[in-house]
């Protein structure tokens, strides 16, 4: 079955960058969408549906921490995985996005093993 | 079993499962290995330096010398023997900072860092790395079972150990869906 | 925060960020060219402790740092995508710094502000700095903070 995988960052480059880390995983994707920021996000989650989101946290128009609240809030969305990839490394900010739900917190920079193997196990897959 | 010997800022692809490829004293060098599971692939490649150069790039006589090179000739050369890129297992070593590399510019670790890059302008990263630090290794990896073990010059033997064989797809029924 | 205890932030973060999503290192201590064909970024920091980072990057060292960041070759690129990874480049700095300089609470980064190519129009940060030699240039970081931190 194949995944899509919505990619929410404000910076084009890094949302090349993450896809080229998801793809490193070997999986099967479907589609790739992309996003500048949460409300763009919530926008595409209604049209499409997705199996993973990578998020940013910092920013415009709604962050990554209120897309993440607003995400959880929804019944419709809110089982959807979720793994912040961000620049805040703060102890407070961790603590608070896992606790409104996210499935994972990577802080950059990181070692693109670090996300390809955090993709991989948020998804389940299994080695043998 | 046969052995093919890999000499410095040599490269090769075997699909015959009774070699061995070897390659001695990986002291800054870096080797680079690949292993397709289903096509029993496995290449190996032993450079020496970061980067070809650059006056001279299409008359670079000896591509496996520079990591630039070797490594997309390692992949064109194991996909040419029927290996799928999606399936390759990769595995590193070298890169050590060896004793009389005096010089400003650590070239193990550079070879290090270019590996990274080579690798990542393919889509790929190593899934297992035996990387820097100061010992001088020796590699052999089994071309039937891509298994791949290291040697130090005092005669200690380990085997790296990258991940085994992933299943191809997720589970099969995601509970949100 | 003085210079003393700010400066010794800037070489561990420019090190971490260059090694671990550009895969290229600082080759030592550099100078910053003031003819040097560079680019700039900065980025504004609030939280804990506010401020601004801001980086100039030589043109050439900025292009081979986006081909290794896309993993495409020097010659694909645009200038479009090389402005996005400098900006990029510095948003990492920027992140990287203030989580060392914060010993608790979260920020808020503002999006990066790409200036155009280096000129002598562009602003002067009078702010803690220092230039490190990179692959093909230099790569000059600075840090300044808010009167109020």
């Amino acid at each position: 079955m194949a995944l899509n995988i919505l990619i929410v960052d404000d910076s084009p480059v890094m949302r090349i960058f993450l896809r080229k880390v998801v793809e490193l995983t070997g999986l099967p994707v479907g589609e790739y969408c992309e996003a500048g920021d949460g409300e763009a996000a919530l926008a595409a989650l209604r049209n499409r549906w997705m199996d993973l989101v990578l998020t940013d946290i910092n920013m415009p128009r709604m962050n990554g921490e209120e897309f993440v609240r607003q995400l959880k809030r929804d019944e419709m969305l809110c089982d959807i995985p979720v793994i912040v990839v961000s620049t805040d490394a703060s102890r407070e900010r961790m603590d608070r996005l896992i606790k409104l739900g996210a499935k994972g917190y990577i802080c950059k920079p990181f070692l693109p093993e670090t996300l390809r193997d955090e993709v991989e196990k948020i998804l389940g897959v299994q080695y043998v | 079993m046969k052995e093919l010997v890999i000499g410095v800022g040599d490269g090769g692809v075997s699909r015959d499962a009774d070699t061995m490829l070897i390659t001695y004293a990986l002291g800054s060098c870096v080797a680079l290995m690949l292993h397709d599971p289903v096509a029993r692939v496995a290449g190996m490649v032993h450079y020496m330096l970061p980067e070809s150069p650059e006056s001279h790039p299409e008359q670079n006589t000896r591509p496996c010398k520079f990591a630039d090179t070797a490594i997309p000739f390692l992949l064109r050369a194991a996909l040419a023997q029927g290996a799928d890129k999606r399936r390759l297992v990769v595995f590193a070593a070298g890169g050590a900072q060896v004793m009389n590399d005096n010089s400003i510019f650590n070239v193990g670790k550079r070879n290090c860092l270019a590996l990274r890059k080579a690798l990542w302008k393919f889509g790929l990263v190593a899934h297992a790395e035996d990387i820097g630090g100061t010992t001088v290794r020796t590699v052999r990896m089994e071309v039937g079972t891509g298994r791949v073990w290291l040697q130090s010059p005092a005669g200690k033997r380990w085997e790296m150990s990258a991940r085994a064989v992933r299943t191809a797809a997720p589970r099969e029924e995601s509970p949100w869906r | 925060m003085s210079e003393i205890e700010l400066k010794p932030l800037l070489a561990p973060a420019v090190a971490d960020v260059l090694e671990m999503m550009f895969f290229s290192e600082v080759l030592g201590p550099g100078e910053p060219d003031s003819n040097a064909n560079e680019l700039e970024a900065h980025v504004a920091f609030a939280g804990e402790t506010s401020g601004k980072v801001g980086i100039r990057i030589s043109e050439p060292s900025a292009r081979c740092l986006a081909a290794s960041f896309l993993g495409e070759s020097e010659d694909a690129l645009t200038g479009a995508q090389i402005a996005q990874v400098v900006c990029e480049l510095t948003n990492m700095l920027c992140g990287c710094i203030v989580s060392r300089m914060a010993s608790r609470g979260s920020f808020n980064l503002d999006s990066p502000e790409f200036i155009r190519p280096h000129n002598e129009n562009s602003t002067q940060i009078s702010a803690t700095q220092q230039s490190f030699e990179i692959e093909h240039g230099t790569l000059t970081v600075s840090l300044s903070l808010s009167a109020s931190s």
